[in-house]
């Protein structure tokens, strides 16, 4: 039987390899922090906006780790609840439950790909609308709530699934410039293929 | 890794952990009610200094985009206002009468001895109308520490515009009266009918609120002028909300309703002035 007192093995020094790695990676959240922060921005215009942090979390979603999704879709959530005045949290729960979905499926059945991703965030943004619209008008009876539907949610929703065209082009340099060669995805194959 | 793994592995425990803390956060804001919670004051902290820098860019490019976007709308205005201005034209005859009628209806309404007995607080920048919300719902820069109260009115030289619903520190969130949340006790002034001014979606996506509660005999007509009736307390007695545009019965009941358009135009709101205090404050009908 093992004591549990064993010595740890001395830590080997990273390669120079490895460290170029963690640095790459440690800049491309530092600036995919900055890019979502940049999306909620122009959500505190007012008015009829595209929600401009859905797209942007589910992008850091199809190409990072899941705690990284789960805390951009925290970020992004918060800041949709802000600037739209909710509750706080309401919005990030959903954002965080799409957010690792989204990661699972990328991970596991699809391929990273600008189609898949456009899709999969026009899911969200018109499942988060009908869900507002559950929440806060059917549930409650309120007068006129077709015309919150048709009037706000609804192009709300449209905006934010064109919105992502936008988003994508400004975090496709960051996923080219500044993610390993070899992408989680892939690496899972191998992984799964060779043990 | 299959989805069985998922759920047995620690990443489904943290994912748990976080939608545990976040619907913790949700529920204790929700708690909170109108006092904004330390979460959301902080979150406001924090981000102060980019909701006024994007109120700033977001207000000087819509004015730009405006320029360029509604220059036919603006076209079709001027036609209409220079119509408009020749009808006018058209009334000036009549101009030294309807100065004395608006004199008689001032005095009549008493504006200036209640707004002589009222406390008023420093203009109140509007700091950020709330993104996807219908009824125009928007931030102000003062909060509770300039003396800002909960359920105060909110008002500008046009008339009523909504109601503080929300306070921190140093910002408050103010309903408009477009909005189904608030109830104001109203009066039209031609005819003295009483009512109740309550937002309605399908009507404040064109900007425009509902009384409700008038009696079936009512003789209210478009143009007709809507005041606070001042009976709750809540509100100073007099101060106007807007005009009539259509009346009709009510589908469900046998009451009247009118729908008025609001003499202050919500979209164009630039400052507004919060009503710390006026004659008759927390005195109801019964208690006069």
């Amino acid at each position: 039987m093992k004591s549990k007192r064993q010595k740890k093995p001395a830590r080997q020094s990273r390669t120079r390899s490895e460290r170029r790695t963690i640095r790459r990676n440690f800049i491309r959240k530092a600036l995919s922090i900055i890019l979502i922060l940049l999306c909620w921005f122009p959500m505190l215009g007012g008015g009829m906006q595209p929600l401009w942090t859905i797209p942007a979390a589910i992008c850091i979603s199809m190409n990072e780790d899941m705690y990284f999704c789960m805390a951009a879709g925290v970020i992004g959530g918060f800041g949709i609840d802000i600037a739209c005045g909710n509750p706080l949290g309401a919005n990030a729960i959903y954002l965080v439950i799409c957010c690792t979905f989204v990661c699972l499926l990328f991970e596991q059945i699809l391929r990273r790909s600008f189609w898949h991703y456009l899709v999969l965030t026009a899911v969200c943004a018109f499942l988060r609308s009908g869900l507002v619209y559950l929440f806060s008008s059917v549930l409650f009876r309120v007068s006129g709530r077709e015309v919150l539907w048709q009037r706000m949610l609804l192009p709300s929703a449209a905006w934010t699934a064109a919105a992502a065209v936008p988003v994508y082009l400004c975090f496709l340099p960051l996923s080219r410039l500044l993610t390993s060669r070899v992408r989680s995805m892939d690496s899972a194959a191998i992984h799964r293929d060779f043990s | 890794m299959n989805l069985n793994a998922f759920f047995r592995s620690a990443k489904f425990r943290v994912l748990l952990c976080v939608l545990a803390l976040l619907t913790g956060i949700m529920l204790y804001s929700i708690r909170s009610g109108a006092q904004t919670d330390r979460f959301t004051r902080v979150l406001h902290a924090v981000t102060a200094p980019f909701r006024h820098a994007a109120s700033a860019i977001s207000g000087e490019v819509n004015e730009r985009l405006d320029t360029y976007y509604e220059a036919k709308a603006y076209r079709e205005e001027n036609a209409r206002l220079r119509e408009q201005n020749a009808i006018l034209n058209q009334q000036l005859i009549g101009y030294d009468d309807a100065i004395h009628e608006r004199d008689a209806l001032r005095d009549q309404l008493g504006i200036k001895e209640k707004l002589a007995d009222s406390v008023l607080s420093e203009p109140c920048k509007v700091l950020m109308p709330l993104t996807n919300d219908m009824t125009g719902s928007f931030q102000i820069d003062m909060g509770e520490e300039d003396g800002i109260t909960l359920n105060a009115p909110v008002i500008c030289s046009a008339g009523l515009v909504g109601v503080v619903t929300e306070l921190s520190p140093h910002y408050a969130t103010v309903t408009t009266i477009l909005s189904p949340e608030l109830s104001v006790g109203a009066v039209v002034l031609e005819t003295g009918d009483s009512g109740i001014i309550e937002g309605d979606l399908k009507y404040a996506a064109d900007g425009r609120t509902k009384m409700i509660y008038l009696d079936e005999d009512s003789t209210v007509k478009p143009h007709d002028l809507v005041i606070t009736a001042g009976t709750t307390g809540l509100f100073p007695y007099g101060w106007p909300i807007g005009n009539v545009t259509e009346t009709g019965i009510e589908s469900t009941s046998l009451a009247q309703y009118a729908v008025v358009e609001p003499t202050v135009d919500l979209s164009e709101l630039d400052t507004v002035t919060v009503l710390l205090d006026f004659k008759g404050k927390g005195e109801s009908f019964g208690e006069k």
